[in-house]
């Protein structure tokens, strides 16, 4: 079979030559069994093909796949923020707002806790003063500058303090 | 207070107005429906689970990065195969550059492979269920040089003309035909031996 007239057939097949073209060979195949036989071939590989398109699953859990691409959304977002900075609110501002949001939240929920437990035996705060907290498993230092209008609050396992941090240091 | 949305019963065209509108769950409801597709048209490209991870995760960063430009000419998933094939292209291009000699074009040069192989007369294919000929198709298509999947994945599948693919593949038309012509060649005869070996 010559090559040539075999990749013609299928460009007839696929509907890219002329209507001349065509013309000439739908003549060809009418007189050429051989050529027909490889229409058939041809025929069978493409429905074979479309009608089934192989199905790949990701070998990953929705989740971590997800993870990654928003890591990596991230990742580049972060990059061009720097790049050409003021960046317009992206991925990374929502990413590290849903991560952030919730701490954020704790943080102020033990601020408030350790307020409220240390009411009346506080004396007034200085425009800077540190303080710990009286918790029995929990510490806590807080450090607030009014000057600057911060408060920090540092929470620590008193046990696990013990054994890794000098005490004395955090009592400096 | 405003309903909460169930994005899973959201239709594509809105999950893709809401990630226009950066909202990230309507993102990740359109990356769990079509993950497979874009990894699996990596995976048919690259055949490296590795690579077509990589490659399908990045088509999804793009397109987050690329949003707003998306019109809706196409639908969504036309244009998000279209991103992750041209990463495919683009690593295939830079592999090729990394070799000192290109084993498809030695291939291709070899030449007229397909006239030694006799037409497969007896449909190989009949009376498989779509499981066994997805498999069969499957390992076949593994068999090809990658620029013969390439060819045959962007015409069956994506159902670009021969036009389109020698722009994206940068070779020409005939190219395109003759690799192609290889490549249905090829499945067929690779077909039938599968269907001789479940016979004997």
């Amino acid at each position: 079979m010559n090559e040539e007239l075999g990749i013609r057939l299928q460009a007839y097949m696929d509907g890219e030559l002329s209507a001349q073209e065509n013309q000439m060979m739908e003549s060809l195949l009418a007189r050429d069994s051989e050529l027909r036989a490889l229409q058939a071939e041809l025929t069978m590989i493409r429905s074979a093909l479309q009608e089934a398109d192989p199905v790949v699953i990701v070998p990953e859990s929705r989740e971590f796949y997800f993870n990654q691409i928003q890591r990596r959304i991230a990742a580049q977002e972060a990059q061009s923020a720097t790049a050409d900075a003021p960046a317009s609110v992206g991925w990374l501002t929502i990413w590290l707002r849903r991560g952030l949001l919730p701490l954020t939240g704790v943080a102020a929920a033990c601020l408030v806790l350790m307020v409220s437990l240390r009411e009346g035996a506080v004396p007034p705060l200085s425009a800077h003063a540190e303080t710990e907290s009286p918790m029995d498993e929990t510490g806590a230092v807080t450090f607030r500058s009014e000057a600057q209008g911060v408060t920090i609050v540092w929470l620590y396992d008193k046990q696990v303090a013990s054994s890794d941090i000098n005490t004395d240091d955090l009592n400096q | 207070m405003a309903a909460r949305v169930n994005y899973s019963e959201t239709t594509d065209e809105q999950l893709v107005k809401l990630s226009q509108e950066q909202v990230t769950e309507a993102y990740e409801e359109l990356i769990a429906r079509h993950r497979d597709k874009i990894y699996g048209r990596a995976f048919i490209m690259m055949r490296n689970e590795d690579e077509a991870l990589d490659l399908s995760q990045e088509a999804w960063v793009k397109a987050w990065q690329r949003l707003k430009q998306f019109a809706g000419e196409s639908s969504f998933m036309t244009w998000l195969t279209r991103i992750v094939i041209n990463l495919c292209l683009d690593q295939l291009r830079k592999r090729k550059r990394q070799r000192a000699e290109s084993i498809e074009l030695m291939e291709e040069e070899s030449g007229g492979v397909e006239r030694r192989m006799p037409v497969v007369t007896v449909n190989p294919t009949a009376g498989l269920e779509r499981t066994e000929l997805r498999k069969r198709i499957d390992e076949a298509l593994g068999k090809l040089s990658q620029s013969h999947r390439t060819v045959l994945m962007l015409h069956e599948f994506e159902e670009l003309e021969y036009k389109e693919i020698a722009k994206r593949m940068g070779c020409s038309i005939g190219t395109v035909m003759s690799r192609l012509f290889y490549a249905r060649r090829r499945m067929a005869s690779l077909m039938a031996s599968y269907k001789r070996e479940e016979l004997s």
